[in-house]
């Protein structure tokens, strides 16, 4: 078994990643799959894991929280990663704009609810590499006004707001291998990003880059790649569509060498939970390997 | 830097349930680099079982004894660490505990 797995799973157009660190483990967003799945119940019953220490919420946007009311129901993580700014415009939408879907009303809860309970100052910092064993995650935000997020209280009736831009951007890093994942930021925020210094520099020597926004168009900027050459690009996506920018992060890309279940490898740019199901990376202290379906 | 995958290992990496499909999965064919980049029809399947859930009282009994012992973990380790951790100024504003 590697030090460090990563199971980006196939929830459709949402997301959801399992990290197993060394010590402790984390989840990146919780997305769910039409036909059931459940990442947090997976994790519990078919990974037999009891704890996640940290969780980290991109952005609360349903596609990335819809597993939510699940996770609750099996873990309690000791710190967790929200954007609580986004709180008013989840009320908004829970209670004006969409108070009909069931759904949604129960997955809004679970949010609310979480990001209520979680008011303290956090007790570890997940870039500290003592928390998990050397495996850190490093994060970068734009304030509301750099992301171009209309203020609550100039919202006209029935407006809905774009939040995808407040997603929190994660770089996480195990001895000489990065990851990076961007939530759903889109062009303009993520070119805006790059003006930090301090985000330039963490995402130099990018190994695996999730393609924001689910690999679509509208988040593609050749700006990023400015900073970043990537061995691979995973997307977490259902459909391709016509806005998808695959080819593009193909181009990106250097290739890197994949094995399936069937034994099989092959040299890829790209990989996709919509047509490679379940994409697995297992990283040690040199090197890393990755498995599709 | 990614290594070449070992076929003797192959059983080893990833070879939890993910790859004996429990979660939904997804049918390639066969056409090398560009696979990815060439959607055909989703065909994803899961055979999943749900889980037992602990009934109401076992929760309410385990939250009970975890009240007592996070209070106590709390304590001990504030003395190790001290109270707070170090937080970026990014952190401080995303990180919360409850």
């Amino acid at each position: 078994m590697a030090a460090v797995e990563i199971y980006i799973w196939d929830v459709e157009r949402g997301d959801a990643i399992l990290v197993k660190g060394p010590e402790r483990n984390a989840v990146i967003d919780l997305g769910q799959h039409a036909n059931g799945f459940s990442p947090s119940r997976h994790i519990h019953t078919q990974h037999g894991i009891d704890s996640v220490d940290y969780l980290v919420l991109t952005h609360p946007d349903e596609d990335h929280i819809e597993d939510l009311p699940e996770f609750s129901s099996y873990f309690s993580p000791e710190v967790i990663a929200r954007r609580d700014e986004a709180d008013g415009y989840i009320r908004r939408r829970k209670n004006d704009l969409y108070p009909d879907r069931s759904r949604y009303q129960s997955v809004t809860e679970s949010y609310l609810t979480l990001t209520d309970t979680y008011d303290q100052r956090a007790t570890f910092s997940p870039s500290e590499p003592s928390w998990n064993g050397s495996l850190t995650f490093t994060h970068h935000i734009l304030s509301l006004e750099e992301a171009g997020t209309t203020p609550i209280d100039e919202l006209s009736e029935g407006e809905t707001v774009n939040m995808n831009n407040i997603s929190i951007l994660t770089v996480l890093e195990y001895g000489s291998f990065k990851l990076v994942t961007a939530g759903d930021l889109e062009q303009e925020a993520l070119e805006t990003l790059l003006e930090q210094s301090s985000v330039r520099d963490d995402l130099r020597d990018t190994n695996v880059l999730v393609a924001p926004h689910h690999g679509r168009e509208s988040s593609y900027t050749p700006k990023l790649f400015h900073h970043m050459t990537p061995e691979l690009v995973a997307i977490s996506d259902a459909k391709a569509g016509s806005t998808n920018a695959s080819q593009k992060y193909s181009a990106q890309a250097t290739g890197a060498t994949v094995s399936r279940r069937s034994g099989t490898t092959t040299d890829r740019n790209v990989v996709t939970t919509r047509q490679d199901g379940v994409i697995y990376l297992g990283i040690d202290d040199e090197e890393y390997r990755i498995r599709i379906d | 830097m990614v290594s070449a995958p070992d076929p003797t290992l192959d059983t080893k990496i990833g070879g939890g349930p993910e790859f004996q499909t429990v979660v939904p999965t997804a049918q390639t064919n066969q056409h090398g680099l560009l696979n990815g980049l060439q959607d055909s029809s989703p065909t994803t399947s899961t055979s999943e079982q749900q889980p037992q859930q602990p009934s109401l009282g076992e929760v309410i009994g385990g939250a009970i004894v975890l009240i007592g012992a996070t209070w106590l973990a709390g304590e001990i380790l504030g003395e190790i660490f001290g109270s707070r951790a170090d937080l970026t100024a990014v952190e401080q504003q995303i990180l919360a505990s409850a």
